[in-house]
């Protein structure tokens, strides 16, 4: 087997002959890989020895939980600086929680490896009071982190900056539909009113020549003498006409009062000797 | 007759003999090579053991295996960066070599030295701890370099 075929083997093994997006790894950087994956068997194991201690007895669980603070999480955010963060925000997050996990990955370590056999006492208790209360606030501490981590995203800040700017229009389109609503309220009022104007000017216009009959209807019944008639008159000569006229209708009326008495003196009723037409006066007057 | 015979057995013992010599010096590489190979598998053990030695009092069986682990894999990664520069059996050789001098003399004076327990029981974490911030910022610098 020569160096060539060795080689390609070990390039096979290493998976470089597959192109991919990161450049190449080394194979020092691939067994770097492999020995962090062994060590982090152990770094596991050791937080996890130490959390069961600080859980109740039963809840074991909530010490793998706890991992996912320690170990697991510092691999979780080296990941994420690696390949996810976007922005200054995130990658100062995600930097410095890799680093704070790994810091607690080696306190837990270490605390627990001084719990077992004869250790120094002093600094046994001095470690593990520090990591029973530092421990838990690793852990609490990236789940604020995964928030803000997320909350500083370019892509959260984009919809929240979408979602303010829906909130805005959607603000502003009720303001129209709210104008537009008064709008046709007050386009609804002003035909009502208008329609009620047009039939107030429409009576107001029929009692006027309701007005102007019954005034007219009234000169009349007074103006049996056709006073008013005279006095209406546009020339001299239409007045003079008028005047004739107007003797005439005394001379006709002093002629029935003549028959009324005669007719009365024969006990004859005036209806019957007008022959009917006494019975309506107005009949005799033409219309104006 | 007897001479006859005495000079055929020699002449045989002199064949033999000169067939194993050439046999051992036409397999002497490949017996160097064994003894190298040997002589790293003695270096892991020895490692494997110290290893043992060191962790068993304070840590639980899993993590000591997880550790003993560790160290065989860093044999057979030396063996794979030998193979790639084509020079393992002088590597292993090298390496078992140093292996075993280590444990040999360098490891009873560790033990010995007053800060040999603190040192033993941070050394794995730290060792993870360099590790993933080595390949945290090489792949970053890898991925860096690939987006166009």
């Amino acid at each position: 087997m020569n160096e060539t075929q060795t080689n390609s083997m070990i390039d096979a093994l290493l998976g470089r002959d597959i192109q991919t997006d990161h450049g190449g790894l080394t194979l020092g950087d691939v067994v770097v890989l492999l020995l962090d994956i062994v060590l982090l068997i152990y770094t596991g194991w050791r937080s996890y020895d130490f959390l069961t201690t600080s859980v109740p007895q039963g809840y074991e669980i909530l010490a793998l939980v706890g991992l996912w603070g320690l170990d697991i999480g510092a691999v979780a955010w080296s990941l994420v600086w690696i390949f996810g963060s976007a922005s200054k925000y995130q990658d100062w997050v995600s930097m410095f929680f890799f680093v704070f996990d790994l810091v607690g990955v080696v306190l837990t370590s270490l605390t627990d490896s001084l719990l077992y056999g004869q250790a120094d006492e002093v600094l046994s208790a001095m470690l593990k009071d520090i990591a029973v209360v530092v421990v838990p606030l690793i852990v609490v501490a990236n789940v604020v982190a995964g928030f803000i981590y997320h909350l500083a995203s370019p892509q959260t800040r984009e919809r929240r900056a979408k979602r303010k700017a829906e909130h805005d229009y959607r603000a502003k389109m009720m303001q129209i539909t709210a104008m537009e609503r008064d709008l046709a309220y007050a386009e609804s009022y002003l035909l009502a009113r208008q329609e009620i104007l047009d039939k107030s000017a429409a009576m107001a216009k029929i009692k006027m020549m309701q007005d102007q009959i019954e005034r007219q209807t009234r000169l009349a019944l007074r103006d049996l003498t056709g006073i008013h008639g005279l006095t209406t008159a546009p020339d001299i000569q239409a007045g003079e006409e008028r005047l004739a006229e107007l003797r005439k209708r005394l001379e006709t009326i002093q002629a029935q009062q003549e028959m009324l008495v005669t007719a009365s003196g024969n006990g004859h009723t005036p209806e019957a000797g007008a022959g009917g037409a006494a019975a309506n006066p107005l009949d005799h007057f033409p219309e104006e | 007759m007897l001479r006859a015979a005495w000079e055929m057995f020699y002449t045989f013992l002199t064949a033999f003999f000169k067939g194993v010599l050439l046999a051992v010096l036409l397999g002497l590489p490949w017996l160097i090579r064994l003894a190298a190979v040997l002589l790293w598998l003695t270096g892991g053990a020895l490692a494997i053991e110290a290893i043992r030695t060191i962790y068993q009092p304070f840590t639980p069986p899993g993590a000591v295996f997880a550790l003993q682990f560790a160290v065989i894999f860093l044999l057979v990664a030396w063996a794979g960066v030998l193979l790639r520069r084509g020079r393992l059996w002088g590597g292993l050789t090298v390496g078992g070599l140093v292996l075993v001098l280590l444990v040999r003399y360098a490891f009873p004076w560790f033990l010995g030295w007053q800060y040999a327990s603190l040192v033993s029981r941070i050394l794995p974490p730290a060792l993870f701890a360099l590790g993933l911030m080595y390949l945290t910022f090489r792949l970053r610098f890898l991925h860096k370099r690939s987006i166009p």
